[in-house]
């Protein structure tokens, strides 16, 4: 009798194979298709290798990123360029147009250092330099505003002949150049170290390069314009003096004479600007420090006058002051202010706004001798990033800012102080470590215990799972009665077996396949045997195992005939015979009729 | 052991090798991507060469080593699910 092919066995096995290609095809493709241009930066891993200084050489970040940063980079030079350029044109409108631009791309910057992880780079040395360019190029271009606005002063007030706001503007210039001359030491300081980091990445540097000449030469217009208005002022100023007086030689001793005591302090210091002046009682003396208007007094019966001067907002440095009447001024006097160290406490809380957890930061801003430090301005780092809220100490030093969204986890805050126009060295808090807890501490209990709990429980469904053996159910199955328990299946009749064992060849390409007929034999056999003596978990036992447990059965030994056939294919891989399929055929019904055909 | 169990034993470390070497090509080496890749690569390999009616010892071992893993894979997918919820 032909066996039947078993379609269901073959279509089940085309299945497998149709999946585990599908699965390796899909396994293949996708990791080549991003193997050329990997998908993402893994910072945990990239941080710990010793070449992470240079990105572009161990390829840490991916082609994407690199390009990225060194597109950027190369713009922040060329912007910077491009601003100083303007400055010296005078072309301040496009000078603030490209200075949006600049701290716009600094910016960038800055977030692809902390969102890439490259704090510890060549790349955050340069982002550091530019952020402080960007403050320089911003200060220089107030202070070239400020100083050609100084010269539409000037024209007005020679011709109102007001030698107090000359002598203002004269000072005022002065400071100006001052600063500017600071403002570019501080520019060329940097410019070494930048050139020489954008060379190493391959970056054209000719037009930075050209930025610091700029700058140079803007420096020397302004200082030789400084040098012939404050010349010319003091010949107006002793002229329009000399021709007050209306007697007396050119240059005669003022009727103001001022001077400063102590003529030195520091920070919450109060210095006393005194002097007198030869005119009637009740005199309106105005006092001015380094050109700017400081306040105004009147003078008593002996013709004195004396202002409180208060040092704060301004830098350490040698400063000059000098009072005026309505048609004389004195002579200038100098103070000096000293710088101070300061030190900043920060003590940080976290708070609920808008359904956003922030850290609010509060502390307090003092010099070393004590005195609280009023209207500084302090910022605060969150992990190492400036947090753009800043916060300006009231007149105890304290202040608040608030930073954030602070994702949940732990995070270090740190305030620290921005000097700039205090006679105060800058200072840093201690750090600040404080826990963001989850907002959705249930929400996330609930997603760890799904995932796993859904694991456990798929790990546990998977361990009890077995595979459908293939093919129709044994036909001599004892069907439950209703209500009532499934007994042990009846042994089947020799037609009966002959109809099952017609039903385990496996044909391929017309052929009986040997070898998983066999196989599918051996299963059909175990399964028989299986139903009938359920409680010996015969499933789980080896082929000479189950030889042995059914022994001094009737059938012992056609079940070992059968077993060593399959132990000879399967495990030896001997080619299966028709000799060894028909052996296989007749011990099968023999098993499972349990003799009774024979 | 048998031809299918040594060839499926051949292609699961064949396929640990090309996770490992597609994430080393990529600088880029995940501990929880390649313990994910390589899950799934046991487990189709249990699946192909699991038995339907005598389970080998091994087999059972593996098994039991695919369960364990399973739990490590639901913490990572929780872990991910809550990184995201967090963002």
């Amino acid at each position: 009798m032909t066996p039947e092919p078993n379609p269901i066995s073959t279509s089940a096995i085309g299945r497998g194979w149709f999946a585990v290609l599908v699965l390796v095809a899909a396994m293949l493709i996708v990791p080549s298709s991003s193997a050329g241009d990997p998908l993402k930066y893994i910072v945990k891993d990239a941080s710990t290798t010793g070449f992470h200084q240079d990105f572009a050489v161990t390829g840490n970040l991916t082609r994407t990123d690199a390009a990225l940063v060194l597109q950027n980079w190369a713009a922040d030079l060329d912007l910077a360029a491009q601003l100083v350029h303007n400055i010296k044109l005078r072309d301040f409108e496009s000078g603030e147009s490209q200075y949006q631009q600049y701290l716009l791309s600094g910016q960038n910057l800055e977030d692809l250092v902390v969102q890439l992880d490259m704090t510890e780079t060549d790349v955050a040395t340069f982002q550091h330099d530019n952020d402080e360019n960007i403050r320089s190029l911003r200060e220089l271009l107030n202070q070239t505003k400020q100083y050609d606005e100084l010269q539409n002063a000037e024209t007005t007030f020679r011709d109102q002949k007001d030698i107090a706001n000359l002598k203002s503007i004269e000072l005022q210039g002065e400071d100006l150049c001052t600063k500017i001359q600071s403002n570019y030491e501080g520019y060329a300081d940097r410019a070494d170290r930048i050139v020489n980091l954008s060379r190493k990445f391959g970056i054209d540097t000719s037009a930075f390069e050209k930025s610091t000449t700029d700058f140079a030469a803007i420096l020397t217009e302004i200082d030789a314009v400084q040098k012939t208005r404050s010349s010319s002022i003091q010949e107006m100023i002793r002229e329009i003096q000399f021709s007050g007086r209306g007697s007396g030689a050119l240059g005669a001793a003022s009727a103001v004479s001022v001077r400063i005591l102590p003529d030195h302090g520091v920070y919450g210091d109060t210095l006393s600007i005194e002097g007198t002046v030869d005119a009637p009682v009740g005199t309106g003396v105005t006092t001015f420090v380094d050109g700017q208007q400081v306040g105004s007094v009147v003078t008593d019966r002996d013709g004195r006058f004396s202002f409180l001067y208060k040092i704060e907002q301004i830098d350490a440095r040698t400063h000059t002051a000098y009072a005026s009447t309505d048609s004389d001024i004195s002579e200038v006097s100098s103070f000096t202010v000293a710088s101070r160290n300061t030190t900043v406490s920060l003590e940080v809380h976290i708070i609920v706004e808008n359904g956003t957890r922030k850290g609010v930061g509060t502390g307090r801003l003092v010099t070393e001798d004590g005195v609280p430090v009023r209207g500084a301005r302090v910022l605060m780092d969150v992990d190492g990033r400036a947090s753009s809220e800043e916060g300006v100490t009231g007149d105890d030093g304290e202040y608040t800012i608030t930073a954030g969204p602070l994702s949940p986890r732990v995070h270090t805050l740190k305030a620290w102080v921005d000097p700039a126009g205090f006679p105060l060295n800058g200072s840093e808090s201690l750090p600040v470590t404080v826990e963001v807890p989850y907002a959705f501490g249930l929400l996330a209990s609930v997603v760890y215990l799904l995932g796993v709990g859904g694991a456990a429980i798929g790990g546990i469904l998977f361990l009890r799972k077995r595979e459908t053996i293939d093919g129709p159910p044994s036909a001599h199955t004892v069907e439950a009665e209703p209500g009532g328990v499934a007994g042990p299946p009846l042994t089947p009749t020799i037609e009966e077996a002959h109809l099952i064992a017609n039903q385990i060849p496996v044909t391929s390409g017309g052929q009986i396949d040997g070898y998983t007929t066999i196989a599918q034999t051996y299963r059909r056999v175990v399964r028989e045997l299986e139903a009938r003596n359920p409680d010996l978990q015969l499933k789980s036992r080896t082929p000479r195992n189950l030889v042995a447990l059914f022994a001094d059965r009737p059938f012992g030994a056609q079940l070992a005939v059968l077993v060593g056939i399959h132990e000879k294919v399967w495990y030896a891989e001997h080619e299966p015979t028709d000799e060894d399929l028909d052996q296989m055929r007749e011990a099968f019904i023999y098993i499972i009729t349990e003799g009774s055909g024979h | 052991m048998s031809r299918k169990v040594r060839l499926s034993s051949m292609v699961f470390t064949t396929w640990l090798m090309v996770i490992i070497a597609f994430q080393l090509f990529r600088r880029t080496f995940d501990l929880e991507i390649f313990f994910v890749l390589a899950l799934i690569g046991l487990l189709v390999t249990v699946i192909l060469i699991d038995t339907s009616s005598v389970q080998p010892r091994y087999l059972r071992r593996m098994k039991y080593m695919v369960a364990a893993s399973l739990l490590i894979f639901g913490y990572i997918v929780a872990n991910r699910i809550v990184e995201i919820l967090v963002q």
